[in-house]
């Protein structure tokens, strides 16, 4: 990318703002910052940003509203910068269309990991491989190699990680999992998931204790790691 | 509180009497009466509660008999079909009553529940807002070049008293949480290697890690299981020697799942190991918060010295195990 990603942030205390701002500015992001979410859906307006990091509890226009204005137009990443123990809100926003959220207090290099990921996958959108450490796919030839080896995986676990690979950093939730790889067939429950997503784990991680790629999303569902947090 | 009550009081003899009264200058029959003192102590029980409902529905029920039915003016009643009216009216009334006073304990306690929920939302709101600052500001120093020795540790020595103080304020917000009733751990299948990945994004100390092969998944809520560990690795951590590292591990045991985390600290002298409360909050959390999971938690010398903090939770097994 030759000119410099625009991130928006959205939060109602200042001195987030400011100082998540000035800490983006460091890594070569440009920032624009929004008080509350009509701020930060003029704002949106304004610059198209091509990231949006936002708080949830806002006054007046929460973000909440911010991300279901934006997703009635837009595609555009939006990470939630949500708070510990809140699992509903968080869980609230992923289904309104956030793509993923860190929790306060979070450190720098995990949100520009996080930033990093979502960028990565909006400009993956088209592409024929798709590559993560070890792990290759090549979604033409429907070909998986880790370290090298090919792998062989059943029809059901090539689509598993063919969706999670390809919306890395995102976690999916299993419904649309279901959705998507057994097309709603009837019986296909959460446990049906389980299985397969079991053994294609154990096919693809080098190391099954320490998982690489993909992960549960508590209360989600799962996610594929597009790059571990340092 | 208190005139409120007796406005109540006040109420409901005045309604009863007032119904009496006019029952009978209007000569009207003793159903419309009984549905009368029906409301009145109705009314009554809503605004001065039980014991006002139930000492009013009784002295309407007397005065029912009294004035209403024959022979009029005695207690005394002739017909059985009015001793069974007279009887469902009293029946009905206590019934109104308890369900009256059902209802104010439970909006009372919804409110109690809605305000400690608010509360806790605020004081985590509150307290997470000023700690993400100084850590976005703590990290920007670090990054710093410049700073010298003596800055650069003072640096450090923030940067570690804000996780500390971060995770403090996790534990007492999860406990609180639990405690407040209004999050029920919510369990579902956690693989017990993804809750090991949570817990070294949370705490960056050097672990060993090792799930045996035929672990099973637990059954587990992952936000309260994660604040267990990393409390015990926490506590582990601070007093394992450099060069031993924490182990965490997760092994079939049972039905359970079996976690431990194993450090080569000093041990806890073995009159210790009985009170887990005497080693400090973190434990006192582990336990609390493993028996709201369905498990249970123990502290036990390791071979070879140092300490084994056991966290077994229920297994959830994968549909194909379990047949």
């Amino acid at each position: 990318m030759s000119i410099a990603p625009v991130i928006l942030v959205v939060d109602d205390d200042p001195s987030i703002r400011e100082s998540l701002s000035s800490e983006l500015r460091v890594s070569s992001y440009t920032t624009v910052s929004a008080g509350n979410g009509q701020e930060g859906l003029r704002a949106f307006a304004a610059h198209a940003p091509d990231l949006v990091l936002t708080d949830l509890a806002m006054p007046r226009s929460d973000g909440f509203e911010l991300i279901s204005a934006i997703r009635a137009t837009s595609r555009t990443p939006i990470i939630v910068l949500s708070v510990r123990g809140n699992d509903p809100d968080k869980i609230r926003a992923l289904d309104l269309g956030a793509d993923d959220f860190v929790t306060k207090p979070f450190s720098v290099a995990e949100l520009l990991a996080r930033i990093r990921a979502q960028l990565r996958r909006t400009a993956s959108a088209t592409a024929a491989t798709l590559s993560f450490d070890e792990l290759t796919i090549d979604l033409e030839r429907r070909k998986v190699t880790q370290g090298g080896r090919d792998i062989h995986l059943t029809p059901t676990e090539y689509g598993l990680l063919e969706l999670l690979a390809s919306n890395a950093g995102k976690p999916m939730f299993i419904e649309h999992i279901i959705a998507r790889v057994w097309r709603n067939a009837p019986g296909t429950t959460a446990d049906t998931v389980r299985v397969h997503m079991s053994s294609l784990r154990k096919k693809i991680e080098p190391d099954p204790s320490n998982p690489r790629y993909i992960v549960t999303e508590p209360w989600v569902g799962y996610r594929f790691i597009a790059e571990p947090v340092p | 509180m208190h005139s409120r009550r007796a406005l109540a009081w006040l109420f409901s003899l005045a309604g009863i009497a007032a119904v009496t009264i006019g029952g009978r200058a209007m000569r009207l029959n003793a159903n419309t009466v009984g549905f009368a003192f029906l409301v009145v102590v109705l009314l009554a029980s809503v605004r001065g509660g039980l014991l006002v409902g139930t000492v009013s529905s009784i002295i309407a029920t007397l005065c029912y008999n009294y004035f209403f039915f024959p022979p009029l003016g005695t207690f005394a009643i002739h017909d059985p079909a009015n001793w069974f009216a007279l009887s469902a009216f009293l029946i009905t009334s206590v019934i109104v009553n308890r369900l009256v006073a059902a209802a104010h304990h439970e909006a009372a306690r919804a409110e109690s529940e809605a305000l400690k929920a608010s509360l806790l939302r605020a004081v985590s709101h509150d307290l997470t807002t000023p700690l993400t600052a100084i850590t976005i500001q703590t990290e920007a120093l670090k990054r710093k070049a410049t700073l010298d020795g003596e800055l650069r540790d003072a640096v450090n020595g923030i940067d570690e008293e804000t996780r500390r103080l971060r995770r403090r304020i996790d534990n007492l917000l999860a406990m609180a949480r639990l405690q407040a009733g209004n999050a029920k751990p919510r369990r579902e299948p956690t693989p017990p290697a993804d809750l090991f990945h949570a817990v070294r994004e949370h705490l960056p100390v050097p672990l060993t890690v090792h799930v045996d092969d035929d672990c099973p998944d637990a059954n587990v809520d992952p936000a309260l299981a994660l604040e267990i560990l990393v409390n015990l690795i926490e506590n582990a951590h601070r007093v394992s020697p450099p060069d031993a590292p924490v182990l965490l591990t997760a092994a079939r045991h049972g039905k359970d799942v079996r976690i431990e985390v194993l450090d080569r600290g000093p041990g806890i002298p073995p009159a210790l190991t009985a009170d887990v409360a005497q080693r400090g909050l973190g434990l006192q959390i582990a336990r609390s918060l493993a028996a709201a999971n369905g498990g249970t938690f123990d502290i036990t010398p390791r071979p070879g010295g140092g300490t084994i903090a056991r966290v077994d939770l229920p297994a959830a097994p994968l549909p194909e195990e379990t047949r």
